[in-house]
């Protein structure tokens, strides 16, 4: 029985755009700004997309929960090589509220809906950086988990699921039996293009839709947002023209000594 | 002499293909600078007749291609190393040595 792979794509402001904050700091401009996939979930489809290659995996199922220009993202992780992907749409602007927890429910539902064996997400979005979703996923489901992925041996055969983890100063390697929720780290591998004959052929693959109802999970906010603010700009420096200077200055403005 | 209808196909797709990469392109004046170049340099071909000089002149545009996709690649993955990477190992993955690579 070959295996089902679920892949998890955000659709976030791409990461070269100078994020902006709005006047009245609710949130941050989202309005013509240019939006790609998140890099880690481009890192997380190409795992499962060169395990499909390689034949340990027999389809790759994208989900994208966001407003219904996610579907955008979808299809790039279709031309990317995933076999088909379910779109849980929610209300243009509602997806700033859309939290973790909801995230992680949502696809809960599918992973048992679709019978997969594997979830493969990033191991957090550019946007919020949250890093949330994989843990609570895991958590949700009882099922093991394996973060911060740079290299992962999938072992159709027997199930199983060797992963190297990039942890504070060194690499750790864990074994674990499927199904399993494995998040990607920068290093697991490069993401190949969403090339232009690619992005044409995925327009035929199928796309799902449901909303959060049809999947019976109340995706409404537990957290408020007060405000977003940018970080203080940064105070240009000076020059001292001597010592005597430079103590004055460290004694009387910066108060050190 | 016309060109033969095949390579004419592929001159064209490689075009299109070149003319989408491009969107994305880090070059202050962006889409038009990058747009403006494609034509010249495809138009600067187009009287070529000789199978074996378009052969390689698509060879050459093929290269390019990739040589778009590495910068694009690249790019992205020393932005994130620099915003999210480890601090203790920041070479570079097999893959995108590969990419750097000359061909």
């Amino acid at each position: 029985m070959s295996l089902r792979v679920l892949v998890g794509v955000k659709r976030v402001i791409d990461y070269n755009v100078k994020i902006a904050v709005r006047g009245d700091k609710s949130w941050v401009e989202t309005a013509n700004v240019k939006h790609s996939v998140n890099p880690f979930d481009e890192i997380a489809i190409e795992a499962a997309v060169q395990a499909k290659e390689a034949k340990l995996v027999g389809e790759v199922i994208a989900v994208s929960c966001g407003p219904p220009k996610a579907q955008e993202s979808l299809r790039t992780a279709l031309a990317m090589g995933a076999d088909r992907a379910i779109h849980v749409e929610i209300p243009d602007g509602t997806e700033k509220t859309l939290e973790p927890l909801a995230v992680a429910k949502l696809f809960k539902k599918i992973a048992q809906d679709e019978k997969v064996d594997l979830v493969i997400l990033g191991k957090q979005a550019i946007d919020d950086d949250a890093n949330q979703t994989g843990q609570m996923l895991a958590g949700l489901l009882n099922w093991p988990q394996g973060t911060f992925a740079s290299k992962i041996d999938l072992n159709a055969g027997d199930k199983s699921l060797v992963v190297t983890r990039e942890i504070d100063g060194g690499l750790e390697t864990i074994k674990t039996a499927l199904p399993a929720v494995v998040t990607a780290d920068l290093r697991l591998n490069t993401p190949r293009f969403a090339t232009l004959p690619n992005i044409m052929k995925a327009k035929k693959k199928p796309i799902k839709k449901f909303t959060p109802t049809d999947l019976g999970v109340d995706v409404s906010p537990r957290l408020e947002i007060l405000k977003v603010e940018e970080p203080p700009k940064r105070q240009g420096g000076g020059r001292v023209a001597n010592v005597d200077e430079l103590i004055s200055k460290l004694k009387n403005e910066a108060k050190v000594i | 002499m016309t060109v033969p209808a095949p390579l004419r196909s592929r001159a064209i797709r490689l075009y299109k293909e070149l003319l989408f990469l491009g969107r994305d392109y880090p070059h202050p004046q962006g889409f038009p600078w990058f747009r403006a170049r494609l034509k010249r340099a495809f138009q600067g071909k187009a009287s070529l007749t000789d199978p074996v000089e378009i052969e390689k002149a698509l060879a050459h545009a093929d290269y390019v291609k990739r040589e778009i996709e590495a910068l694009y690649s690249l790019r992205k993955y020393r932005t994130m190393q620099r915003r999210y990477g480890s601090a203790w190992d920041d070479t570079l993955p097999a893959a995108l040595k590969e990419l750097h690579r000359d061909p």
